[in-house]
């Protein structure tokens, strides 16, 4: 495995990590704690993504995709939150 | 300095520091001088423009109310019209007035002389001519006291936030909101870098990410597919929104950090289900301008029906040229002045039909079907906003329905590989979400956005995403600034 192959791995890992600590807060309530780890792991997938040699264009893909799917689960929890306030 | 400049995101800091840090009396001059050294920064030589329509509408206003004498008042309101239009119409007009002038006397068979007027346009004119004027005759219509402090005068005309685009604020609301001085609120703050944030991800992640592709269709009509035209009038109509409203969120939420409430300027437009109503949810500032000092001053719907029917199509026509010296813009707006008069002349029929098939004209359904067919009317009247000229519109067209083309050709074409679609479908996701994220803590005071860092993390995808353009060599100013 070369140089760039093992940053791919790892940039593979940090993704699905990442989308874990985007989903998980659907399930438990530490959305502080996951929030802050998703941000490290969404920096650790961007470095190794660079290091791995891809395209500024995928780096933007991933990043999007892991941003829709944030914003899908904070709505779905604020609109569970407002069903709770009612 | 543009909102989406390294030099204002020094600036507004700096500004709203010194906001909350001097003393209440302090704080209006200080934002008078701000307000100017951001208007400095786009174009120092036109700011005799500004200062000059502010002094003249400050003068005339107190002229207009001191005075007892209907002659008087009118006069000096009148001369405050032309001094103010006026200077609209040299900046913007004048250079199309004549090249539209030489070219009806080309058609004619006469030689076209070697003259070009080419004034450059102030940036903002549009926007603070109109909220001057209003100012002007709300004093003439006795709505409001005249403000006897030239400067602080000049801080409503001149106020930075809502300064080259808008919203066009009445002196109602926004005079005694900066007189106020407000305190450090920290909801305020918070909502107000919410409503920025939205601001920014719309313009950078969304609108100019779209303006690539878009460009590539309207820049060369003449190589674009039917099928390349359809995607590229979809994108406009999503990217000229995040523009705009994105500029407008940025603004709201500038003023909302320092304690002022701006007017709402966009309620999701496309979800409107008639022209009417469309117009009621976009750029509300400029249409509410509209229906209250030149719609219902033409006697607006309580007149005769042609003659109601007339006031719509004219004040449509105005809002168009209002947007630029160009024939696509006149064309727009006259385009939606017959939208309204059609749907104002068709809706009993078309609500007999709807009975007579046994439905409802407010069915969940009916309204669905109205919604689509507001927005296929909406994009149709975009292509020719659009458009760089009337033939390029003409071309565009004719391409829809002649050559229409393969999706792989017309992808190509537009320089969107798979990667940049899914990136902008994404980016447009991530959009309906985050918007309607905002819209529940406005509502409410849940704190969706900043309660798991997502602060931090909007601002990293932000950024992410400048760079992205920056790296490509995108030039990024927004749509507005040119009206």
């Amino acid at each position: 495995m070369d140089f760039n192959e093992l940053f791919f791995v790892i940039a593979i890992a940090a993704f699905i990590a990442c989308l874990a600590t985007h989903i998980l807060p659907l399930i438990f309530k530490r959305r502080e704690l996951f929030g802050y780890l998703g941000i490290a792991l969404h920096t650790l997938l961007l470095i190794s993504l660079f290091l791995a040699g891809r395209e500024l264009s995928f780096l933007l893909l991933l990043s999007m995709a892991l941003l829709t799917v944030h914003a899908a689960a904070s709505y779905v929890i604020s609109r569970r939150e407002k069903q709770d306030d009612l | 300095m543009t909102f989406n400049s390294i030099e204002f995101l020094i600036f507004f800091p700096i500004v709203a520091l010194l906001y909350f840090v001097l003393p209440k009396r302090a704080r209006w001059p200080m934002l008078l001088i701000a307000s100017y050294y951001f208007y400095l920064f786009y174009e120092a030589e036109l700011v005799f423009l500004i200062f000059g329509t502010t002094l003249i509408s400050w003068v005339s206003s107190l002229i207009i109310e001191r005075s007892e004498k209907t002659f008087v008042r009118r006069l000096f309101l009148i001369l405050t019209l032309v001094a103010c239009l006026g200077t609209l119409f040299v900046y913007k007009y004048l250079g199309f007035l004549f090249e539209s002038l030489l070219g009806i006397a080309e058609l004619f068979g006469f030689d076209r002389p070697d003259i070009v007027i080419n004034l450059v346009l102030p940036v903002g004119i549009s926007f603070y001519t109109f909220q001057t004027l209003s100012y002007v005759i709300d004093v003439y219509r006795g709505n409001i006291k005249c403000e006897r402090n030239f400067f602080f005068y000049a801080l409503f005309v001149s106020f930075f936030p809502q300064l080259v685009a808008g919203p066009i604020e009445r002196p109602d609301n926004l005079i005694p909101q900066l007189r106020e001085g407000h305190r450090f609120n920290k909801d305020d703050f918070q909502r107000g870098i919410r409503v920025m944030l939205l601001g920014f991800f719309k313009k950078i992640c969304v609108a100019d990410l779209l303006s690539v592709y878009v460009t590539a269709v309207y820049n060369s009509p003449e190589e674009a597919t039917g099928l390349g035209v359809i995607i590229a009038t979809l994108m406009f109509a999503v990217q000229i929104f995040c523009d705009f409203s994105g500029y407008t969120d940025i603004a709201t939420g500038c003023a909302r950090i320092m304690g002022i409430r701006l007017m709402k300027n966009f309620d999701h437009p496309y979800t409107a289900s008639s022209i009417k109503e469309f117009w009621a949810r976009w750029h509300i500032s400029l249409s509410s301008w509209f229906r209250d000092y030149l719609y219902i001053p033409m006697g607006g719907n309580r007149t005769s029906r042609p003659r109601h029917l007339f006031n719509l199509f004219f004040v449509f026509l105005v809002s168009g040229l209002w947007h630029g010296a160009n024939w696509t813009f006149v064309i727009w707006g006259a385009l939606h002045g017959v939208y309204q008069i059609v749907g104002n002349l068709t809706r009993p029929a078309r609500d007999r039909l709807i009975t007579k098939l046994g439905s409802s004209p407010k069915a969940g359904g009916v309204i669905a079907v109205r919604r689509v067919i507001t927005f296929l009317l909406v994009c149709v009247a975009w292509l020719i906003f659009r458009a760089n000229s009337i033939s390029d519109a003409v071309t565009l067209v004719g391409r829809v329905t002649g050559n229409f083309g393969g999706i792989r050709e017309t992808l190509s074409l537009m320089g969107l590989g798979l990667t940049e679609a899914l990136t902008v479908v994404l980016a447009i996701t991530a959009l309906f979400f985050i918007d309607r994220l905002v819209d529940y803590s406005e509502r409410d005071s849940a704190e969706a956005i900043t309660a798991n860092g997502a602060l931090v993390y909007y601002v990293y995808i932000i950024a992410l995403v400048w760079i992205f353009l920056l790296s490509r060599g995108v030039e990024s100013t927004f749509i507005y600034f040119r009206f």
